[in-house]
């Protein structure tokens, strides 16, 4: 059947730049430039010309997110990004999107635990009027109870399509709670079960009339646009909207080092075969450590990205202990990032087994010196995704957002490149210490049930 | 992590492109006496995506008993070939940030290069490489059917995969379109280096070679860049017949699958048209209205916008060179999945007996022509395209005439189609419940 495409694979691992107000970076080699503005009101405005496709992708992002949610209500941000395609003043429920699709445009938005997105992809010329639907849904959207209750059974579904259909995502979950106990960062972005059926039209209502406001968004353009003109409209359209107080998020402190090991272990009539997982909290660029955040980038690949990576060259090819291994780290987050590592055992192999192996090879690879040409290999790949990145329009703009909401700047994407240049051997020996010497982490084990 | 509102539904591989708007001229490029390419210069980024499949190489042309072949070597191609044994060949491709992958469906395999234009000739020799002195070592491939092993084991506890292994079982019962691309433990286990090879050199010849070509290169160069690479390709026939042509077949009760799942998942499906009948658009244009256009769609209207019964129900067009089906997809509550499964047959009712309205078919066109050139938006997405272009025949010029085609399609025939696609007022129902 046909696999259902999940829109964050599009920004997948790649990490962009900062502007400074009104000046223009050119890009690496295809000569792409962000223009960033700010109006009066705090809306910030990001345009990327690329001309390409005769289209844009119009984006706004809002700087509120699940962390945001209120104690009991946990994915409400994530429900009020659904109930946000339903009825203003002056549009129907359900008539935003259709107005998008008339054009032959695609609508669609999501949520992460630092911020909410909209976006629209469609013909250029139709840019203000998305930019005029979207202003009229960051200041008149209409809640109503019965169409919130009906909203609600959806995301139920959805959590049930995400995470209760999946053991992994369940472990994952609790896995989490245990990493970022005591923070935001603890609870599952789309709301426990039993918050979800608990969200009434009121809660989206008080969130909405908090956080929606011009100088909580940033809007990006990307495409086939004069940023002259873009800004001109953004001025004319956003520019009116009545700012309100910003709302800071208090700041949640970098986990401190801790010397305990947890593990969780679920086991479920649905797993046949055993999975192995471990979560390390793990700087960002805009967290405490953030010096880490670049050596994490390459060591994150050089250790588990793909199958030269040192992990499943040792594990799967030579000690024939795992049949797969992979490790992910995501340098763009406002909050604490994860340093993950997933593996599958071979045929026989014990997770106890396969724990040790790993924890061994990791050891090891600290004890030598880091492979020149494996590391320059992992630099040429980084470096090489920044160019590739630029072929869409669409990843253009998800980028240029998301470094804006995760506090970085647009310069970025411009210093990528060097940034990843200069990661030094010794960085990497330092950053791999402060992972797996010092930072908390988290064990799962997934298992089939227990014969009965 | 992202928590899109909806998933995006891939309608079909071919949306559409408004051929106004999009000024894409596809080229025939000849690279040597017998072979050719469609392409499209696209300068302005300093990328190159190639793509090109082999026709009746898909899963369904496995050998009966070896299903998982075609499988095995689009994995093994990776470990190992020529003068570059086991990761040699990878870290080869990343010195130079070469993507290079190999994909399957039913009835071809497909080669997709993307790289920098910088290093096209080393990403072809590569490539090439790979297609013909690929090394097979046992022991590779011992490590490879492990991992195919877990990879089922991991996908027969996921919901959706289990509907469509059913569905697809039940909807053509001895055809090979019944397969899915991994076989079996027990076939898989079969499969030896030799079978690998004989796969090689009977599959990858120059007769069942489509070549699709977008970036930055010049299309004067192709000839000489590509030609000497793909003429090293056999000039063998195809050793394989083409697969008989089957129609969707609908049992006259449920394919129910019991499973423990917290969501039951449901997959239906009634014969449809091919990519070659007179019919297709006006099946496509159908297809949208009913289920293909998210939110519009009167599906997600009545199963989801009105009454919250599930986050995702859609339909599409699903055209194979040897079967033409309308295949949906549901998941609701378990308490709730036969609800959702009435309001999907009453609506296929409704379409029957009452077709379409004007606005509904004015909506759908105008839909299905404007977002043609957003689907394009990298030179892979396009490369695929022009694949698709020619593995259906479509003329060179299809881009520009499509939305004459879209334009030309009347409420009378989506009345028609609808009547004849659901003239037995059945369908292939396939449920992963609780029991």
């Amino acid at each position: 059947m046909r696999r259902l495409l999940f829109l964050a694979t599009v920004v997948a691992l790649i990490t962009l730049a900062i502007f400074l107000i009104n000046r223009t970076l050119d890009i690496g080699h295809s000569g792409i430039k962000a223009h960033r503005y700010v109006l009066d009101n705090g809306l910030e405005l990001v345009v990327v010309p690329s001309h390409k496709t005769p289209a844009i992708a119009h984006m706004v992002w809002y700087r509120v997110g699940g962390v945001d949610d209120p104690v009991g209500k946990s994915g409400l941000a994530h429900f009020l990004e659904h109930l946000m395609f339903k009825a203003t003043d002056n549009l129907a429920s359900g008539e935003f999107s259709r107005n998008i699709s008339h054009y032959g445009g695609e609508d669609n938005a999501f949520t992460s635990k630092d911020y909410t997105a909209y976006y629209q992809y469609i013909a250029k010329d139709q840019l203000p009027m998305v930019m005029r639907m979207e202003a009229d849904r960051m200041q008149h959207l209409r809640f109503d109870d019965a169409e919130a209750l009906t909203e609600r059974d959806v995301v139920v579904e959805e959590r049930r399509s995400r995470v209760e259909n999946h053991p992994r995502e369940l472990l994952k979950e609790s896995m989490r709670e245990l990493l970022y106990e005591g923070t935001p960062y603890a609870v599952p972005l789309i709301g426990y079960m039993d918050d979800i059926i608990s969200y009434t039209a009121h809660d989206a209502e008080t969130f909405y009339d908090r956080y929606y406001t011009p100088n909580h968004a940033v809007v990006v353009i990307a495409g086939d646009v004069n940023p002259d003109e873009a800004y001109t409209l953004a001025r004319d359209i956003y520019g009116p909207i009545p700012e309100k107080p910003f709302i800071s998020r208090p700041a949640f402190p970098f986990p401190s080092s801790s010397s305990t090991d947890p593990h969780i272990e679920e086991r479920h009539p649905l797993v046949t075969r055993a999975e192995w997982y471990r979560f390390y909290a793990a700087p960002s660029h805009h967290s405490d450590y953030s010096e880490y955040a670049y050596p994490l980038v390459v060591l994150s690949h050089l250790l588990g990205g793909g199958k030269t990576s040192y992990l499943y060259q040792e594990l799967v090819v030579k000690q024939q202990k795992a049949i797969s291994i992979s490790m992910g780290y995501d340098d763009v987050s406002l909050g604490p990032s994860t340093l993950s590592l997933y593996a599958s055992p071979a045929q026989g192999v014990a997770l106890d087994e396969l724990e040790d192996a790993i924890d061994h090879a990791i050891a090891a690879y600290f004890s030598k010196p880091i492979d020149t040409a494996s590391l320059q290999r992992t630099k040429t790949l980084l470096k090489a995704e920044e160019i590739y990145a630029k072929d869409n329009f669409k990843t253009l703009a998800q980028i240029f957002g998301r470094i804006r909401v995760s506090g970085l700047p647009l310069s970025y994407i411009h210093e990528w490149s060097s940034h990843i240049d200069s990661v030094t051997r010794d960085e990497l020996h330092h950053a791999g210490r402060f992972i797996f010497s010092t930072m908390p982490h988290v064990t799962g084990r997934l298992l089939p049930q227990e014969p009965s | 992590m992202f928590f899109p509102r909806l998933f995006l539904l891939a309608l079909l591989v071919f949306t559409t492109l408004p051929a106004a708007a999009f000024a894409v001229t596809v080229q025939h490029v000849s690279l040597t006496n017998d072979l050719h390419a469609w392409a499209v210069e696209e300068p302005s980024v300093p990328v190159v995506a190639i793509k090109f499949s082999f026709d009746r190489s898909g899963y369904a042309y496995d050998p009966e008993g070896k299903e998982g072949l075609a499988y095995l070597v689009s994995r093994m191609l990776l470990e190992g070939a020529g003068d570059l044994p086991g990761q040699q060949f990878r870290e080869a491709l990343e010195d130079h940030a070469i993507h290079l992958s190999f994909s399957l469906n039913e009835d071809y395999f497909t080669v997709t290069v993307k790289t920098l234009s910088a290093h096209l000739d080393r990403a072809l020799a590569l490539t090439f490489l790979a297609l013909q002195s690929a090394h097979f070592s046992p022991n590779s491939l011992e490590r490879v059917k492990q991992q195919a092993y877990a990879s089922i084991e991991h996908l027969e506890d996921d919901a959706n995969y289990l509907a469509s292994q059913h569905f697809k079982r039940a909807a053509f019962p001895g055809h090979p379109y019944s397969r899915t691309s991994l076989g079996s433990k027990h076939s898989i286990s079969t499969i030896t280096p030799e079978d690998l090879q004989h796969f090689v050199q009977e599959r990858f010849v120059q007769p069942g070679v489509t070549i699709g070509i977008v970036g930055d290169i010049p299309l004067a160069r192709l000839a000489s860049m590509l030609g000497p690479y793909f003429s090293t390709l056999p000039s063998l026939p195809l050793a394989v017949p083409a697969l008989p042509d089957v129609v969707l077949h609908v049992p006259d009760t449920e394919v129910t699958v019991i499973r423990d799942f917290s969501q039951s998942v449901a997959m239906f499906g009634a014969p449809g048209v091919k990519r070659s009948s007179p019919d297709f658009f006006a099946a496509y244009v159908m297809n949208y209205i009913l289920g293909g256009g998210s939110f519009e769609s009167r599906l997600m209207q009545e199963v989801r916008e009105k009454r919250g019964l599930a986050y995702t129900v859609y339909t599409y067009l699903d055209t194979l060179q040897h079967a033409g089906s309308f295949i949906g997809y549901v998941a609701s509550d378990p308490e709730k999945i036969d609800t959702s499964l009435d309001l999907i047959r009453d609506a296929l009712l409704r379409l029957q007996a009452d077709g379409v309205t004007d606005e509904e078919l004015s909506f759908a066109k105008r839909y299905l022509v404007g977002s043609f050139p957003i689907t394009f938006s990298t030179n892979t997405s396009l490369a695929q395209f022009l694949l698709h272009m020619q593995l259906y025949d479509l003329p060179i010029d299809y881009i520009d005439r499509r939305q004459s085609f879209i334009e030309s399609v009347t409420r009378h025939d989506v009345s028609r189609i609808a009547r004849e696609l659901f003239r037995h007022s059945s369908l292939l129902e396939v449920v992963v419940r609780k029991q």
